[in-house]
């Protein structure tokens, strides 16, 4: 019996399931992606030879990578920024108010239609000869002309922001809503007694009850939107003039566009390496200092 | 003089309204354009309500179309994939968190590194796995990678639900005599049972909206989804405004028709799930 207690087999093999398929759908393809870095793949499963780090030189001497790093950290710090704080406006404003289930599921409803139908929403609303945005923008003398959102190259990139923003914003909405419901409201009161005004009420009592799950919004949703691919590949495929050319769809070019594998692997090698340590900081950083902090 | 009261609850309805008109009126205006004529819906200045209602271009999806075939493949992946990840973390939480081993609790770290992975970066090599496992083009395959998109994070929010049960509920029925399996079945499941709507929310709502992999994956006319069918018109050089509109409403719908019934289970489980961790 002692036995059975110290190898819990069935416990093993409970899990084995769910380890398989990470092993199988991460692991192993973080490994392919490590393994065809360093080789000349041009074609998916084309022979190839090992050829060291020449493709992590050939991706360092690429313009377009670096360019496309750059509009992906620009990308996560817009909707890093926009989303959270759209949601926690939102939240502290309601937080007395729409608690009713109810009107959280309509809050909810741009997250949960597809993609596609975000950018077909993005590409209506903001179009530049029929959309509704444009006119009211006009009627309201707010510009003088159209603005086309997804075709000029200066502000392509946030129009899309604002898109992917107006599509996950609402999943963040109820969470921090849920946070901010953890608060008792007791202390709110003794604040109160002791002379805080509302502002004062904020920083001291809500902001640091609620911090961690701040920090754990942002840490999330910071990396959900570096993943964002198919909101920017529908609406703009990179354009105009690689505006809107972020480090995944650069993975994906190189790939299926370029045939070329062995730098694409090798990209992606370097974002993952990337995200991961701005993950691991992020988590030290802001995190855990706020856990600690209560 | 207003009162202050008043005023109060004036600017929260006021906010209310902003909040829903920032949610749900894009949606609301795709709906209204898709049943104007192909005349009125490019008009300028555009008409607020349609001063004539057409169902031409609805006729023409539902029977000109492959959306209902569309619908289907959408709902067997939707299905498909919350099957298998709901059974999958529910056997893997059970057996980590309320297992004999306490080192398998790491196994949440494990996961949180899966659910934070930028996953679009493994396109290429996913492709290459499921080519090998002649899982390319199939609907098997998708489900598989949509339960490794949906399964970390559905484990990561089971863990709260879990550690409410509390122990001694469980002691209880062993002392009674109900075998390991027993009590996670009759005990265990029942009381979890917010929890498993949670996930299961979840994950339909994300294998319903997803893009990238299906787009890759599904080659064949006839195994593709609702959103391919729609990035098919958005593609197109000369985009038919109305059949576009009406087909991202109908693309819709399902989704929407769902979450209304299941959405309230996800609300608060998502709240109770993502705060006790």
């Amino acid at each position: 019996m002692r036995r059975l207690r110290s190898l819990d087999w069935v416990s093993i093999l409970m899990v084995l399931p769910f380890v398989a398929v990470l092993v199988v759908l991460v692991a192993v393809p973080v490994s392919i992606s490590v393994a065809t870095s360093f080789t000349n793949m041009r074609f998916i499963g084309m022979p190839a030879e090992f050829v060291g780090l020449r493709q992590y030189q050939r991706v360092f001497q690429d313009e377009l990578f670096w360019g496309s790093l750059g509009r992906s950290g620009l990308w996560i710090l817009g909707n890093a920024v926009l989303q959270t704080l759209t949601a926690f406006v939102f939240a502290l404003a309601l937080s007395r108010r729409a608690r009713t289930t109810g009107s959280q599921l309509l809050v909810l409803l741009p997250w949960i239609i597809p993609t596609v139908a975000v950018a077909v929403i993005g590409t209506w609303l903001m179009n530049s000869s029929y959309g509704i945005l444009n006119f009211l923008l006009q009627r309201t003398g707010l510009v003088d002309a159209p603005i086309n959102a997804f075709g000029n190259a200066d502000i392509a990139l946030w129009s899309l922001v604002l898109l992917n923003s107006w599509h996950w914003f609402p999943f963040f909405f109820v969470v921090i809503l849920g946070a901010l419901t953890t608060v008792p409201t007791e202390l709110y009161e003794a604040a109160s007694i002791d002379g805080a005004g509302p502002w004062q009420r904020f920083a001291s009592v809500t902001l640091p009850l609620i911090s961690r799950i701040l920090g754990i919004v942002g840490l999330v949703g910071t990396l959900w939107s570096f993943n964002v691919f198919d909101t920017i590949f529908l609406v703009t495929r990179g354009g105009p003039s690689n505006s809107t050319f972020t480090a995944p769809l650069y993975v994906y070019e190189v790939a299926f566009n370029g045939f070329q594998m062995g730098k694409s692997s090798a990209a992606s090698v370097l974002l993952m390496i990337i995200m991961l340590g701005f993950a691991a900081l992020f988590y030290n950083l802001v995190v855990r200092r706020a856990y600690h902090s209560r | 003089m207003i009162s202050s009261g008043a005023f109060k609850r004036f600017a929260g309805w006021a906010i209310v309204t902003a909040l829903l008109a920032l949610t749900v009126g894009p949606v609301l205006w795709v709906a209204l354009s898709s049943v104007k004529t192909a005349r009125e819906i490019i008009a300028s200045p555009p008409t607020w309500l349609p001063s004539t209602i057409t169902l031409q271009q609805y006729r023409e999806l539902l029977f000109e179309t492959d959306f209902f075939l569309q619908l289907r493949n959408s709902l067997t992946i939707g299905v498909g994939t919350t099957v298998a990840t709901t059974l999958i973390v529910v056997l893997a939480a059970l057996g980590a968190y309320r297992g004999r081993l306490g080192w398998l609790r790491s196994l949440k770290f494990v996961a949180i590194l899966a659910f934070v992975f930028p996953t679009t970066l493994l396109v290429v090599p996913i492709y290459e796995v499921l080519a090998s496992l002649d899982l390319i083009n199939t609907h098997a395959g998708l489900i598989l990678v949509n339960t490794m998109l949906t399964a970390p994070f559905a484990f990561w929010l089971i863990e709260g639900f879990l550690d409410a049960v509390p122990r001694e509920i469980e002691e209880a029925a062993i002392v009674d005599g109900a075998g390991r399996w027993d009590v996670y079945l009759r005990v265990i499941l029942p009381l979890i049972g917010p929890g498993l709507g949670t996930i299961s929310v979840y994950t339909f709502i994300t294998a319903w909206t997803e893009f990238t992999f299906s787009s890759i994956l599904l080659i064949d006319r006839s195994l593709k989804t609702l959103p391919m069918g729609l990035a098919d018109i958005l593609a197109s050089y000369n985009i038919d405004w109305g059949l576009l509109t009406s087909n991202t409403t109908l693309a819709m719908l399902p989704g929407i028709v769902f979450f209304a019934f299941a959405g309230r289970l996800f609300v608060k489980g998502l709240v109770t799930g993502a705060l006790k961790a």
